[in-house]
């Protein structure tokens, strides 16, 4: 069988987030297996896969991950001003 | 300076929104995106947040504060059981082809509240806390038993220093006795009108005899109470909907200036004579071409008209505060300030929760009048109900304005925890958001026109659709 693969570098300030981009991308590429090989994110699949896409996809999850993970503490503290 | 955290999305023209979870927006760029995200932001990025309120500059200060403010406005407050459904028949005088739920022939036995059910809906009505009660009669078809809603409406006006009634009639066959208790002016009816004659007598009345007595019956009552207290909404089956033309020349001859469009629920027996796949895609297409339907007509006519879901989100949008639509909330608090008691004494969290219920696919009864509320099964549902920890909605950027609904999951997929954007609820409020921004961020002055009726303000201008270049 045929494997496709792909590998998107991943700059050294989004290395933190890989792991939690990896969560969140494997579930919305269900057909493609991630891993993170210290500097890049290997995808590998057994079918050609939507490349644009999926490099979206990958670069919006590390945007995302390193947002919601930058903003926990503001988070926690509009909890505490709202509910006490 | 610190920027509360934004989600993002996509838009159709290449542009990307952004909103905080207070329910602040904007239009912006992939390049704003990158310099958001890599922490590069410039002098004109850091004033437009601070100016639109998605940043602050030290905790507790002006602008932190009024964010909270929003925020907590969003949150659908924890409050008392003041809005009631019962169900005091199933007995109904039509045979619609997608009823919602079991109704049975008009003159069945054993299908109406009993006496000692009756007497537990008033001990449970006369043990709330609240001052203001809304009662919303359901049925079958409720006129069927005028005996017991004038029990309740009579209990309920001694009681309460304030108390509203619904009652959700197919006005097919109106007695003097009912139109003499719809006569009073605390008592509203909900009726259904599918839209056009042709589709109205296909789905529900069957004849024309039958379909003109109906329409009789809602003439009558528009004409003797007028449409602040007469409302009427059109089922649409999307394999056979009335041109939207038709459905707005229909409501609009009515006098209705509110049209809930509403498709054939999947909750109930419709799913056994309907089709639903593909329904999604062919629904969207129908629904955006009702909305230009609309436009169109607001753009000639001084008579504004809104279909009702679509101009509620755009309210959600634009101010907190709407918790009062059941559907669309969150939390969305089950057997909190809403309840339903179906004709034999069970409680429900939701209709819908009775419709599943009732076609045997989950028993989703939450107690009954008898034995109470079982509250182990309330805390169980109402662990789901908010949407603020949920791994995809708490990267949504319509999070501000969207809710759950754990009903209609377990409904379609006998579970709570499907990833959210794979669910029915998920993927249709995205295309009715992602609707709603393709309008606020609309040049056409048609557009424009319509949304400021639907907003009551006297102009949209462009403020209100804020845009960082």
């Amino acid at each position: 069988m045929a494997t496709w693969v792909h590998e998107i570098e991943i700059p050294e300030n989004m290395r933190p987030y890989a792991d939690a981009t990896i969560a969140r991308v494997s579930y919305l590429w269900p057909d493609v297996a991630f891993e993170f090989l210290v500097d890049s994110i290997k995808a590998t699949a057994a079918a050609n896969q939507d490349l644009t896409k999926l490099n979206r996809d990958l670069r919006y999850g590390l945007y995302r991950a390193k947002i919601q993970s930058e903003h926990k503490e503001l988070k926690d503290s509009l909890y505490r001003a709202v509910f006490g | 300076m610190k920027t509360w955290p934004l989600n993002f999305r996509n838009s159709a023209d290449g542009s990307v929104l952004f909103c905080d979870e207070a329910g602040g927006f904007f239009r912006s760029s992939e390049a704003f995106l990158e310099r958001y995200a890599m922490g590069n932001l410039n002098n004109d990025d850091t004033e437009f947040l601070l100016r639109q309120g998605h940043a602050f500059s030290s905790e507790g200060d002006f602008q932190y504060v009024a964010f909270a403010s929003r925020w907590a406005n969003r949150v659908t407050p924890w409050s008392d059981l003041s809005y009631v459904i019962l169900v005091p028949t199933l007995r109904c005088n039509l045979r619609c082809d997608y009823c919602q739920v079991s109704r049975v022939t008009e003159h069945a036995t054993g299908f109406d509240w009993s006496s000692e059910e009756l007497t537990r809906v008033i001990n449970l009505l006369d043990g709330l806390k609240t001052k203001s009660i809304k009662i919303e009669f359901q049925g079958g078809e409720p006129l069927l038993n005028l005996a017991d809603l004038q029990k309740v409406r009579d209990f309920c006006r001694s009681r309460f220093d304030h108390s509203e009634f619904v009652i959700c009639t197919n006005l097919q066959s109106v007695t003097a006795e009912a139109w003499a208790f719809l006569d009073a002016a605390d008592t509203h009816i909900s009726t259904s009108f599918d839209g056009s004659d042709a589709n109205h007598i296909s789905g529900r009345t069957k004849t024309q005899a039958v379909h003109d007595e109906f329409e009789a019956n809602l003439r009558n009552a528009i004409s003797r109470f007028g449409t602040e207290r007469v409302s009427a909404l059109p089922t649409i089956d999307v394999n056979n909907p009335p041109a939207p033309e038709e459905v707005i020349r229909s409501y609009v001859n009515f006098g209705f200036q509110s049209i809930f469009l509403r498709r054939v629920n999947f909750q109930g027996f419709a799913r056994k004579a309907y089709t639903f796949h593909e329904e999604n895609q062919l629904w969207k297409s129908y629904y955006r071409r009702f909305i230009t339907a609309i436009i169109a007509y607001n753009s000639v006519n001084e008579y504004k008209i809104e279909e009702f879901y679509l101009a509620h989100l755009l309210r959600r949008i634009f101010r907190g505060g709407h918790h009062n639509h059941v559907d669309l909330r969150n939390p969305n608090w089950l057997g909190a300030d809403y309840l339903v008691i179906d004709y034999d004494g069970r409680l429900y969290p939701t209709d819908e929760a009775r419709m599943v219920t009732r076609i045997g696919k989950m028993d989703l009864s939450i107690g009954s009048l008898k034995e109470g509320v079982d509250n182990d099964k309330l805390e169980l549902l109402n662990a789901e109900v908010s949407i603020n920890f949920n791994p995809d909605c708490m990267l949504c950027p319509y999070q501000a304005f969207c809710g759950s609904d754990i009903v209609d999951d377990l409904s379609r997929y006998g579970r709570i925890d499907l990833p959210k954007g794979q669910t029915y609820h998920c993927r249709s409020h995205l295309d009715l958001f992602d609707l709603a921004f393709e309008l606020i961020y609309s040049d056409d002055g048609k557009v424009k026109s319509s949304l400021a009726a639907w907003l009551g303000v006297p102009d949209f201008c462009s403020d209100l659709a804020p845009s960082l270049s």
